[in-house]
């Protein structure tokens, strides 16, 4: 009964909507079984990082970006996973006459897998796993402005994940990722680079009867880029971050493969970012196509 | 097991070194400029400055080939030339795209860095400058006027003396390039280098240093490369040290020095209580004062009378049923913004950090030059003619901008959206569309065959701004009609030449 529910946990953890990585999480799904979320979140920010000084901004005043989301993570055996994900994203500051944005982002698919699986009596089960996805934006959405989704940019992304499931349900996760980010061109009628960046989160968590419960540090660290400044162009910036938050899910009592999630999430500090306070919620399906 | 993990950490090591950033290269690539045309004919065309430039340069006399000073120059050459570095060759070939080219670049690149507005309430520093579009219109018109002016004495000189590619008296040289037909002395590298320097020093003080390194490589990547000797050098900067002198004091009293008003002397200099019933405001945190309300007091390039004669005539007033016609246009845009028409407002755009409209017109320009394959004097003389033009269509812009004092549509709708930053000064007319019809008509002249191109170009530049949801259409048709005029009023001017 645990590990259905764990298993139905989805990463709907750290996934601020621009700029960022797509978590994994360290369960797979068994050959067959096919989760589906749909998860909706509200971010907003006041201030922002000009490379790392907090600033304010009184002709946009507070940016909020509403977003949903649909997930699915599938087995294709007991040892790979895919993971796809699709955000539609809106924005809009809350004062002066930047035009608010809205439309699909990016599409991003994951190929999970499990590289080594290692039960140690009466400690826990040892797990590591690796990733290897690539998004692409699938509209042409506006990178290069104050108000915009996210970056234009087609990104390449590893991710190497070690976990440790206790046997009363506890387990602490650690995973770290590149991203590649693929140069763009922009409107004023030249390509720039997106800077690559590093990342890496840790995951702690575990449940209390039917409710269970997670907490994450994530830090996003840029390889290179510039600080937003006038006349630099919004994609190169170099995004860095460290945020945290948490997450919690239970099953709905009286239907089954359904369950419900939440989340709340918090910038610590950051560079050329939004000083952003994220607040989630989302609806898990999990079905079996060969059950 | 140890093995396991021994093959998942080098894999992911493999991954990650494999992941580099793809460059962007910073500095456009372009070939050794093989001029089209030696044009020769620019002994006799007319410098911009109408002064005894001979007199005040006083030439030295070319040294004779034979003489020992000329033979020890050409060893001097030899012995550079054949000890030429990776390095020296790869900044040579950079300067060799063309001396006007690479300088322009470098006050684009300049223009750029100092287009960040001063801190709020912070007096003007004249020392780091903010150059924004109608100060970047005259740093570039300084700029190519000097650049025209040294070439044209450069060009008189060579022709006068004749002195011939150094190569052709010592076949020990090992040449870089090939060999040029232009008569070597004075060197043209060599008086761009330095005119640009001095003029751009005094545009921005704190650059003085970064410009002097630029010009010593530039003047020394001549001998490197085995085209000039030392006195093809000397010469080129004692034509150019006299002309930026000239340039530099025509800057001193052009009046651009009372173009800022930071006691808001222009509301009653144009009277705005009394003559404008909805007067324009400034609509961003916190407030700012209009930019330059005096550029209108600027020195001229072309005839003033004829400049002011394009005038636009006074705008629809606020509330008519015109203006609301047009300002339910710009809602409409803005309500229902395609992404076409986005593009087009950020293409044009060249805001804050850029080097601006006229710097946009110096890019176009440059495409057109180096594809034409122009000489330096015939560079300089386009350059200049336009970037004259785009400073009085600046300066009549300017003049209606306070005259008629007119808010931005977002004052009076602020509902209405915007794809690019607010400008902080009065709507009518569009600098976007003057500047960029002046410079359209004038390079349309030199270039006929892309007259419709351009055309295209300054149409799309001006509705750019409609767009953006920060100018009425009349704004922009108003402003074209002007620029157009300054354009064909430059024309006259740098026709009178040929």
């Amino acid at each position: 009964m645990k590990n259905i529910f764990i298993m139905m946990m989805l990463y709907l953890y750290a996934s601020y909507n621009y700029a960022q990585g797509l978590m994994l999480d360290g369960f797979m799904q068994k050959k067959g079984d096919i989760i589906s979320a749909l998860s909706v979140s509200t971010e907003n920010f006041d201030t922002y990082y000009v490379g790392d000084v907090a600033t304010q901004n009184p002709n946009l005043g507070t940016i909020t970006t509403n977003s949903a989301s649909l997930y699915l993570i599938g087995g294709i055996t007991d040892y790979l996973n895919v993971v796809v994900n699709l955000p539609y994203i809106t924005a809009k500051p809350s004062t002066g006459f930047w035009s608010p944005q809205s439309d699909f982002q990016d599409l991003s698919i994951f190929l999970k897998g499990r590289l080594f699986l290692q039960d140690f009596e009466g400690i826990g089960q040892f797990s590591v796993l690796a990733g290897v996805g690539f998004s692409t934006p699938i509209s042409e959405y506006i990178a290069d402005a104050p108000i915009a989704i996210g970056q234009q940019a087609q990104r390449t992304e590893f991710r190497l994940l070690i976990q440790h499931q206790l046997p009363m349900g506890l387990f602490i996760m650690a995973q770290g990722g590149y991203m590649q980010n693929y140069n763009v061109t922009i409107d004023r009628g030249y390509e720039v680079s997106v800077p690559d960046a590093f990342d890496f989160t840790t995951r702690i968590g575990g449940n209390i009867k039917f409710l269970y419960a997670d907490a994450w540090l994530s830090n996003q660290i840029a390889r290179s880029g510039t600080n937003i400044g006038p006349g630099v162009p919004f994609p190169s910036n170099a995004i860095s971050f460290l945020r945290t938050g948490f997450n919690l899910y239970s099953p709905l009592p009286f239907v089954r493969n359904l369950g419900v999630s939440a989340g709340l999430g918090f910038t610590l500090s950051g560079e050329n970012v939004g000083k952003a306070t994220r607040v989630s919620g989302g609806l898990v399906y999990k079905l079996s196509v060969l059950k | 097991m140890k093995n396991i993990y021994k093959y998942i950490l080098s894999g992911i090591c493999i991954i990650l070194m494999s992941a580099c950033q793809e460059d962007i290269p910073e500095i456009e690539r372009l070939p050794v400029l093989k001029p089209s045309s030696a044009n020769a004919d620019a002994v006799n065309w007319k410098t911009v400055l109408d002064l005894d430039y001979q007199s005040l340069i006083n030439m030295d006399v070319a040294a004779e080939v034979n003489s020992t000073a000329y033979q020890n120059e050409l060893n001097e050459l030899v012995e550079i030339s054949n000890a030429r570095t990776a390095d020296q060759t790869k900044k040579a070939e950079y300067w060799s795209a063309g001396a006007v080219i690479r300088w322009n670049e470098i006050a684009q690149e300049l223009v750029s860095k100092y287009n960040v507005p001063p801190p709020i309430g912070q007096a003007p520093n004249p020392q780091k400058p903010f150059a924004h579009p109608p100060f970047a219109a005259r740093a570039y018109a300084l700029l190519s006027v000097a650049q025209q002016d040294a070439l044209i004495n450069t060009w008189i000189y060579k022709f006068q003396f004749n002195r011939e590619a150094p190569i052709n008296y010592s076949e020990e040289i090992n040449m870089l390039f090939e060999k040029s037909d232009l008569p070597s002395y004075p060197s043209e590298h060599a008086a761009v280098a330095k005119v640009s320097q001095e003029v751009l020093s005094h545009l921005f003080p704190l650059e003085k240093d970064y410009l002097q390194k630029l010009a010593d490589e530039h003047i020394e990547s001549r001998k490197w490369a085995g085209m000039n000797t030392q006195s093809d050098n000397e010469a080129g900067i004692k034509v150019a040290i006299n002309i930026a002198e000239q340039v530099i004091r025509y800057a001193q009293n052009d009046r651009m020095s009372e173009a800022n008003d930071p006691e808001d002397r222009h509301l009653i200099y144009f009277d705005i209580a009394n003559q404008i019933s909805v007067p324009w405001k400034c609509i961003e945190l916190p407030l700012r004062k209009p930019m330059v309300p005096f550029y209108s007091v600027v020195k001229t390039w072309f005839d003033s009378t004829s400049v002011y004669n394009a005038t636009p005539p006074p705008p629809p007033a606020v509330g008519s049923k015109e203006f609301i016609e047009d300002i339910t246009y710009v809602r409409n845009l803005s309500d229902n913004r395609t992404r076409e028409q986005w593009r087009i407002a950020d293409y044009w755009a060249d805001g804050g950090g850029t080097s601006t409209p006229p710097g946009h017109w110096n890019r176009i320009a440059k495409g057109l030059i180096t594809k034409e394959r122009l000489s330096e004097v015939g560079a300089a003389r386009i350059f200049s003619a336009m970037n004259r033009a785009m400073m009085d269509a600046g300066i009549v812009c300017w003049w209606s901008k306070y005259k008629y004092y007119l808010p931005r549509p977002a004052q009076i709708d602020p509902k209405i959206t915007i794809a690019t930053g607010i400008p902080n000064f009065p709507a009518y007319v569009s600098g976007h569309s003057t500047f960029s019809s002046s410079a359209g008509t004038v390079l349309g002249y030199f270039f006929p065959q892309e007259r419709e191109k351009l055309k295209e170009m300054y149409v799309e530049a001006g509705i750019s701004r409609v767009y953006g949801g920060i100018h009425y259409n009349f704004d922009n048709l108003e402003g074209r009609k002007t620029g157009v005029q300054i354009g064909e009023i430059a024309i006259a001017e740098s026709a009178i030449d040929k």
